[in-house]
């Protein structure tokens, strides 16, 4: 289960750097904003998240002065990033979608 | 635990990561807790257990270490692969510079932008003029390049030398050794000073010629002979225009 935490966290990771490049303070603010604190993750493990998608090459960092004034290291979705988001979020639609099916069965035989 | 304690116990599994790795996990770490921090001071938090709190949302540091060190467990095999490169880079220097070839390719572009000022057979005396000069000549393969006359004292006499180097056209080649050899410097009444001296390698050669002039010359002139081939350069003296 825990694995299955990890990538949860991958593929949330990479779905928020498609819109913008994001801090990893930020991504956390914005992933409690956008699932109405559903996903309550503890906040340190993004930054092994990152820092492997990072070695993959799905992510580049760069430090740039954040809104605060503050110098913060941003990530960068790359191309071959958004190819695996691509991936992972039709393997994601697809887990999702049997798990449904198979919650819709249950609730018909009830 | 404190806000450093927790940053250690994250470090502490991540020997395999160079120093500017570790320090740029460690810097980030930091960075997230002073954001969660102040937000939680903004909302009137104590200090205290503002940070108590911002560990605490972190998470196990053991946990975070150990998946950070997963994350590069690559790295011992890039390690060695870097050891190879920089070994083969080093056996590699040391065998030019044994052959003399990498020494000889330096010095044949050294003299190309920083040619030796000082030429130690060649030194006047008195110096009265000096003068940079960038007169170039293709000789063969080699390029004659003079780039310093000054007048000055020599062996009592007043006299006018010239630095020259010749090198290769192409940084690697080898320059001919005898290009000074037959070379001579006359003034304009067609004396020549007993003949200067150089140094260099096969990648350049560089040298001081001279000869006597008097008060009133405004030239000297560089003169190549080899069998088939001859070159005459004329040399301005420096303060020649005036003196003319």
């Amino acid at each position: 289960m825990k694995k299955q935490a990890i990538e949860h966290t991958r593929l949330l990771a990479l779905s928020l750097l498609a819109g913008e490049d994001m801090y990893g303070y930020q991504m956390i603010v914005e992933l409690a904003r956008r699932s109405n604190h559903t996903f309550d993750m503890k906040e340190g493990t993004l930054y092994p998240v990152l820092h492997g998608l990072e070695q993959e090459g799905f992510v580049e960092a760069y430090r740039k002065q954040a809104p605060t004034g503050r110098e913060r290291k941003y990530y960068h979705l790359t191309r071959k990033g958004q190819g695996a988001l691509r991936e992972e979020e039709a393997a994601w639609r697809r887990y999702s979608g049997a798990v449904n099916d198979v919650l819709r069965g249950g609730a018909e035989a009830v | 635990m404190t806000r450093q304690e927790f940053l250690d116990q994250v470090l502490s599994p991540l020997g395999r990561l160079t120093a500017q790795e570790r320090e740029n996990v460690r810097r980030e770490l930091e960075e997230h807790v002073e954001d969660r921090m102040e937000a939680l001071l903004e909302m009137g938090w104590d200090a205290e257990l503002a940070e108590e709190r911002c560990l605490e949302a972190m998470g196990d540091p053991a946990e975070i270490g150990r998946e950070m060190a997963r994350q590069y467990r690559g790295k011992g095999w890039l390690w060695l692969g870097r050891a190879a490169v920089v070994l083969t880079v080093v056996v590699c220097i040391q065998a030019l510079l044994g052959v003399g070839m990498l020494g000889a390719a330096w010095d044949s572009l050294t003299v190309r932008f920083n040619p030796p000022r000082t030429i130690s057979i060649g030194e006047l005396k008195n110096v009265e003029a000096e003068e940079e000069l960038d007169i170039r000549a293709e000789i063969g393969n080699d390029i004659l390049r003079i780039y310093q006359v000054s007048v000055g004292e020599k062996d009592g006499q007043r006299a006018a030398m010239v630095l020259a180097c010749a090198y290769d056209r192409w940084p690697f080649g080898i320059v001919v050794d005898s290009l000074f050899g037959r070379s001579e410097l006359w003034n304009e009444r067609g004396e020549t000073g007993t003949s200067g001296g150089g140094s260099g390698n096969s990648g350049a050669v560089c040298a001081a010629l001279w000869a006597p002039v008097e008060t009133g010359d405004t030239h000297v002139i560089w003169e190549y002979r080899a069998i088939g081939e001859a070159v005459r350069l004329e040399i301005p003296l420096p303060g020649g225009e005036e003196a003319a």
